[in-house]
């Protein structure tokens, strides 16, 4: 009894004031030990009479005191629990993010892989690679191909929809072992093929203008501020083929239900202005051929891109694309403001240049104003003007039918889709 | 001061995801560490329950102590199925 009194005397719910009673009264204070049946006197223990009361205070005692403190054990047991839940779930959400940002696109580490090699067959692909340094080789190095990889892969994501156009770049990766029909090239050109897949169905490996366009292409992927960090473009590519079974002339581009299709048709693979860029059609050469012998049809169209123009960014629709316009440099044309310069039309056969602003409010402004109007127009005919003597000084050239040098083989103009994409998109051509 | 971001400086569209995931794991971590603080003190006052009365914990209490000390100790410890 004397042994249970300390830790009982400390429990503040037998604390009260005045002359520290007897534990046996304390207790029949707070028990209320009237209701208590007293366990019957055995006459067997003689020598105490109170023993039997005193062993069933002792059992009351110690029952309250275990329920008590059972109630509080099990209120922290579920507060224990929970804080263990709740430590698994935040470890697992960790380690799923973890997961999903080792699983992202571009985001392959290539110097872990390196270090995974043993230590001689890294310095053997170190010789090698010091044996043949190229740009090429340096950029595979660096992990760009991976993320232009991942754009080209997000933009074919869907099937298509509209019969007249075929894939755009790079349905699926060459798997390894596939053999291309195009004979031996050399490596960068194989990284090209592989890169855009079914872009290189249009591309005849024979025709040098051809692979030039195809590095023109992935050129576009690379233009990047010279200013700023280097900020890659994402441009979706889409090529307008000639629908199968179909004699006749093709839409042109410039009709309001074909630019509809298209931009469908990119929403549908995917290619949306919160990933990509910059979309641009080509024209294989078949469809700008359909339209029989007065080819007028452009070869590139750049749908629509998201250009940078002070510090902001600008959702630029072309109302009629003519990716040529920088047929002459957007710097030969003295005056030219290129504030106002960005949008690039042909229209009948002649060149405007340089007539829009790049925001929309002030474009609606700048169409309202006719004064504007009228100094665009002049803008665009000294351009006009400037551009017919580069044509007169310079060679024929084949297919310039209304004064606009129009592509024989292959998407030769692309160099000036290039070169708009540097001036919207924030290098400095 | 809530400023736009302009182009040029948001990054690609990847870079802007693997941002993102970054900031989240970076959240997450931090609340993982304020969740095993949490447990600490749980434990302590659920050890204490018992010991500030003289009495020794239930079995229950001893394995869930237990449980969680391993927990805490090993980060890839995960829950058994109950």
């Amino acid at each position: 009894m004397n042994s249970n009194s300390s830790s009982i005397s400390s429990l503040p719910v037998y604390t009260s004031p005045g002359p520290a009673p007897g534990l046996a009264h304390r207790v029949s204070e707070s028990l209320a030990l009237s209701e208590i049946p007293i366990v019957q006197e055995r006459p067997a223990v003689r020598g105490d009479r109170n023993r039997n009361r005193r062993v069933a205070v002792d059992h009351q005692l110690w029952m309250h005191l275990g329920m008590q403190s059972d109630a509080t054990e099990r209120q922290c047991m579920d507060v224990v629990e929970a804080a263990i839940q709740e430590v698994h779930e935040l470890r697992t959400r960790r380690d799923d993010l973890h997961q999903a940002l080792s699983s992202l696109w571009g985001d392959i580490d290539i110097d872990t892989e390196r270090s995974s090699l043993g230590t001689a067959l890294a310095s053997r692909v170190d010789a090698q690679i010091a044996s043949q340094r190229t740009p090429e080789r340096t950029r595979m190095l660096q992990g760009v191909y991976d993320k232009r990889t991942a754009a080209v892969f997000a933009e074919a994501a869907l099937p298509l929809t509209f019969p007249a156009m075929s894939a755009s770049g790079g349905t699926l990766p060459m798997s390894h072992g596939t053999q291309w029909a195009f004979g031996e090239r050399s490596g960068p050109y194989h990284g090209i093929v592989a890169l855009y897949g079914d872009f290189a169905r249009h591309i005849d490996p024979h025709c040098p203008q051809m692979t030039a366009q195809m590095a023109g292409i992935l050129d576009a992927q690379r233009i990047m501020s010279r200013k700023r960090g280097a900020k890659f473009l994402h441009v979706g590519h889409a090529i307008l083929s000639k629908p199968k079974g179909v004699d006749g002339p093709v839409v042109p581009f410039e009709f309001d239900a074909i630019k509809r299709q298209a931009d469908y048709f990119f929403s549908g693979i995917g290619l949306t202005r919160g990933c990509h860029d910059a979309a641009v059609f080509l024209h294989s050469d078949a469809t700008r051929r359909a339209n029989g012998q007065v080819k007028n049809e452009e070869a590139v169209h750049l749908l629509w891109c998201r250009a940078r123009h002070d510090g902001m960014v600008h959702d630029i629709r072309f109302p009629w694309v003519a990716a040529r316009v920088a047929q002459g440099r957007y710097d030969n044309y003295a005056g030219m403001d290129p504030e106002r310069m960005g949008v690039s039309i042909s229209y009948n056969g002649a060149m405007y240049l340089g007539i829009e602003t790049l925001t929309r409010g002030r474009l609606r402004a700048q169409y309202r104003d006719p004064a504007n109007v009228r100094a665009a127009e002049t803008v665009a005919l000294q351009g006009a003007e400037h551009r017919d003597r580069v044509a007169l000084d310079g060679p024929p050239i084949p297919g310039d039918v209304t004064g606009l040098w129009i592509p024989k083989n292959g998407y030769r103009d692309y160099d000036d889709v290039v070169r708009l994409l540097g001036y919207l998109c924030g290098s400095d051509t | 001061m809530i400023r736009a971001v302009p182009f040029y400086e948001r990054g690609s569209y990847w870079e802007q995801r693997q941002a993102d995931l970054r900031d989240d794991i970076h959240i997450t971590e931090h609340r993982l560490l304020q969740a095993e603080g949490r447990l600490r003190d749980a434990m302590a006052t659920l050890s204490q329950s018992r010991l500030a009365e003289g009495l020794n914990h239930s079995h229950r209490t001893h394995r869930l102590l237990g449980f969680a000390a391993r927990v805490l100790a090993e980060p890839s410890y995960t829950l058994p199925p109950p």
